[in-house]
């Protein structure tokens, strides 16, 4: 850490806490957090961990936080527009104006960019040509299978050629050449000087891919190094085990036992001898 | 995407108003040419739509426009301006208020813009004017369509200065709705959210809805009994209808009429519009997407109820039902029936329009014999209890739309459950639909016709209880349906002409034997009775129950 502190970080949140109503719990309860240029950011937590309401900040979807989060140096509450031009996005849930082709998806995007058309419709074609998709680009999106619409995803995340990537799930629907071939841009992307936050629950590939990873559980960070860094700290041998050990998870035998338990039952009377157990799933 | 959309094209000349504001022309216009390239795409890929969405806008504007002819025709009557402006602006506001509620809050309540257009660098100043220049272009087509015809009786009637009234009427009154609605919807926003929120607005859109579907019906019957005598008294209360602010607003203008009341009114037409507007931008628009966001938050969790009222029902899946395939498939019908927003928005002013029909049709003979209690006294022992049979109608062609569900797609459980006889989905359906919806209705109009005929109508009625559920099985064989809750809604009130006019013949056929044959002789009556239950009951059991070598469904 001591040795990039001379650095300008290109995102930085100080203090950052977020609650979608008065009454409700916070969902972010204070993340101070900065993430220098060219790093690949494994940003991994369980289920309502507040990982996507981060991304969503950081996007600009959410206004209502507190603290401040600041990227290229600005903060995000003041200049709430211009930073977007260069960050990407790829949403964990595909939405999309489905009744357009692909090809007008992309100009679209590419004009709220302000590209030049006739380079969006190079990249279009080439980009849907290299993963594999040629012959769809005209079609409707909803005509596309589930890899298909996260290829295009992908594509019009990168299309403006941005300096940050938000990745959340971004590799789910792919085939497996595809995962390849993906994982190994972003490598080549982040030595380039892009910096990527990549959210999601396939620990392997966060395991693999990533220079730092930060874990956060209940709305705090609990965990922010490389993976070396967090393996001594906490004696696990792979991501999966510290994640399980950080999020304070060690019933997975106990509770998959239940469940097995569970389906195999004949009828309701045999559960009361497993009622103490599955007690523990809490 | 092609940009030679009219709006644009008119939008062009207006460049120089957005320099200086903090929306961005060009994000503008594009994402404008966007919203009415996806409009276009919803009508053509589902063909030829009716109201209720976006997609069939043309087919709306028709039938608007013919409304406008029906309010035109108004016009040739001599009134005083005052009161043909009022009944104009009261039709208009009644019609765009409704389209605002049941077409646009697709676009007002979108939480998909957010998502893709927030995320890219485009200012929310500029998102909300286009969504605003969204709403209100179609505002105007609206307009127009709703009054064309009023304007050219009304400009040769009080020359020119009309069309200009007619100008500023347009902005202000657009303006108007589009500010309320949107504050509107801006309170339940803020009051709700999740699942709750979107029932709500559910509920809203179906009262509306309904009150369209009825009124629809009766106009054409209320101003038989209307006296054409008016005289303009301006009361305290007149002041808070906004037909008459735009009414004084014409006064003022056309007439040069200056009475203090009209020009207040006038003054108030301008006003409110404008207050509204500040309102909008200044509090509610800042604040609009988080509101939205609400929509995608549940809070609360659903803990099913163990009620006397779910009691009674498995209660009575139990008595219907011996199988319990088919009593699984009654439950998982009513769920959907009571759950999903968009297919009871079909359902239910359709079902609304059921009550109402018999009621329309007995209405001339309240009319006719001198006073209501005369006419009541001629009711009872009459016959006038098959007009029950039109509730019948509407209630039976309305099963038509089980085969529809907002998450279609979803049905991949028939074909992956194992199920041997998928008859038994039906079976199960009509069952959930009778009980659901036709049940209540029968009862409801067997206690109105029974206090309006008498006890001489009980087996009349009783026969037609039992048809009810005879032509509903027969409606099921009549033509070959989806699965339930397997088909795309695309747009609304997609139903098959086809069966209704077979269900009206029939129902006809029926009504007129009953009417010849029957009366109100009890004997004949009760034979019928055992007949059509025995019919009935063979029905179902050839529908349902026997084995069929290939599947027809």
């Amino acid at each position: 850490m001591d040795a990039v502190i001379k650095m300008d970080a290109v995102i930085k949140m100080t203090n950052l806490k977020m609650r979608y109503s008065e009454k409700a719990d916070y969902v972010l309860k204070g993340i101070d957090l900065e993430i220098m240029p060219g790093q690949i950011i494994g940003y991994i937590g369980p289920n309502g961990a507040g990982k996507s309401t981060t991304v969503k900040i950081m996007l600009g979807m959410i206004q209502s936080y507190e603290g401040d989060v600041e990227i290229f140096g600005e903060n995000i509450k003041q200049n709430a527009v211009l930073y977007k031009q260069r960050i990407g996005y790829v949403p964990e849930v595909a939405v999309i104006y489905d009744s357009l082709s692909g090809y007008e998806y992309l100009i679209f995007i590419g004009e709220l960019y302000k590209l030049d058309l006739d380079l969006v419709v190079y990249k279009a074609k080439k980009m849907f040509e290299l993963f594999g998709i040629k012959e769809a680009l005209y079609n409707r999106i909803s005509s596309y299978s589930k890899g298909m619409k996260q290829k295009l995803l992908i594509i019009s995340s990168l299309i403006h050629d941005p300096d940050i990537l938000f990745f959340d799930e971004p590799i789910s629907g792919l085939d497996a050449n595809s995962v390849m071939v993906f994982k190994e841009m972003i490598k080549l992307l982040s030595e380039q000087g892009k910096t990527i936050f990549y959210s999601s629950h396939i620990m392997e590939v966060v395991e693999k891919i990533s220079d730092r990873i930060i874990v956060l559980n209940g709305g705090v960070i609990v965990a922010d190094g490389n993976f070396e860094m967090l393996k001594e700290k906490s004696k696990e041998g792979s991501l999966q085990d510290i994640f399980n050990q950080l999020t304070g998870f060690n019933e997975h035998e106990v509770i998959a036992k239940s469940l097995v338990d569970t389906i195999n039952l004949d009828a309701v009377h045999e559960r009361d001898a497993l009622e103490p157990m599955t007690q523990q799933e809490v | 995407m092609k940009k030679d959309f009219l709006l644009i094209k008119l939008l062009m000349k207006f460049k120089g108003v957005f320099k200086n504001a903090s929306v961005n022309f060009d994000d503008l216009v594009t994402i404008l040419s966007l919203k009415l390239t996806l409009d276009n795409r919803k009508a053509s890929a589902m063909g030829a739509g009716k109201k209720q969405k976006l997609t069939g806008m043309k087919a709306n504007l028709l039938m608007q426009g013919f409304f406008g002819f029906f309010i035109g025709m108004i016009m040739f009557v001599p009134f005083d301006l005052f009161y043909k402006i009022s009944i104009i602006t009261a039709m208009d506001l009644f019609f765009m208020v409704l389209f605002m509620i049941s077409d646009f809050s697709s676009v007002l309540l979108d939480t998909r813009d957010k998502d893709i257009i927030l995320t890219k660098p485009v200012g929310l100043e500029t998102m909300n004017a286009s969504r605003l220049i969204h709403v209100i272009y179609y505002m105007i087509s609206l307009f127009l369509a709703l009054n064309v015809i009023s304007i050219v009786i009304l400009t040769i009637q009080f020359g020119p200065m009309i069309v200009l009234g007619f100008a500023i009427m347009l902005v202000l009154l657009s303006l108007f709705i589009v500010f309320v609605t949107t504050i509107l919807y801006s309170i339940l926003l803020e009051r709700f959210s999740g699942e709750k929120l979107k029932d709500i607005i559910n509920v809203f859109q179906i009262a509306l809805s309904v009150i369209t579907m009825i009124s629809y019906q009766l106009v054409g019957r209320i101003f038989e009994f209307v006296n054409f005598e008016l005289v303009i008294h301006i009361k305290w209360w007149t002041y808070l209808l906004p037909p008459a602010w735009y009414a004084s607003m014409f006064k003022v203008l056309v007439e040069g009429d200056f009475t203090r009341a009209y020009l207040i009114m006038a003054a108030l037409s301008i006003v409110v519009p404008v207050a509204a507007g500040s309102a909008l931008i200044k509090w509610i628009l800042p604040r609009y997407e988080s509101y939205l966001s609400k929509l995608q938050i549940e809070d609360g969790v659903f803990v099913p109820k163990n009620s006397l009222k779910e009691k009674f029902k498995t209660f009575i899946y139990n008595l219907i039902a011996s199988d319990h395939k088919e009593r699984a498939f009654i439950k998982f019908a009513d769920a959907n029936l009571s759950r999903d927003r968009k297919l009871k928005l079909m359902i239910l002013p359709n079902q609304a329009l059921g009550y109402v029909f018999p009621l329309i049709m007995i209405l001339p003979f309240l009319g006719r014999s001198g006073g209501i209690e005369g006419a009541l006294a001629g009711m009872n022992g009459s016959l006038m209890y098959l007009n029950a049979y039109w509730a019948l109608v509407m209630f039976i062609s309305n099963f038509e739309f089980l085969q529809y569900s907002e998450k279609f797609e979803a049905s991949f459980i028939y074909d992956s459950f194992p199920i041997e006889d998928k008859r038994v989905i039906f079976s199960g359906a009509i069952k959930a639909y009778y009980i659901k919806y036709m049940l209540p209705g029968m009862l409801l109009i067997n206690v109105f016709f029974l206090i309006l005929c008498g006890w001489t109508s009980l087996v009349g009625l009783l026969i037609i209880d039992v048809m009810s559920f005879f032509m509903l099985l027969l409606r099921y064989k009549m033509t070959a349906l989806e699965l339930p809750f397997s088909k795309e809604i695309s747009s609304a009130g997609n139903k098959n002409p086809a069966p209704v006019f077979g269900l009206m013949g029939l129902c006809a056929l029926i009504a007129g034997a009953q009417f010849l044959f029957v009366k109100n002789n009890i004997l004949i009556g009760l034979l019928v009775l055992v007949v059509m239950i025995i019919m009935t009951q063979l029905a179902y059991v050839t529908f349902f129950k026997r084995p069929v070598k290939c599947d027809s469904n």
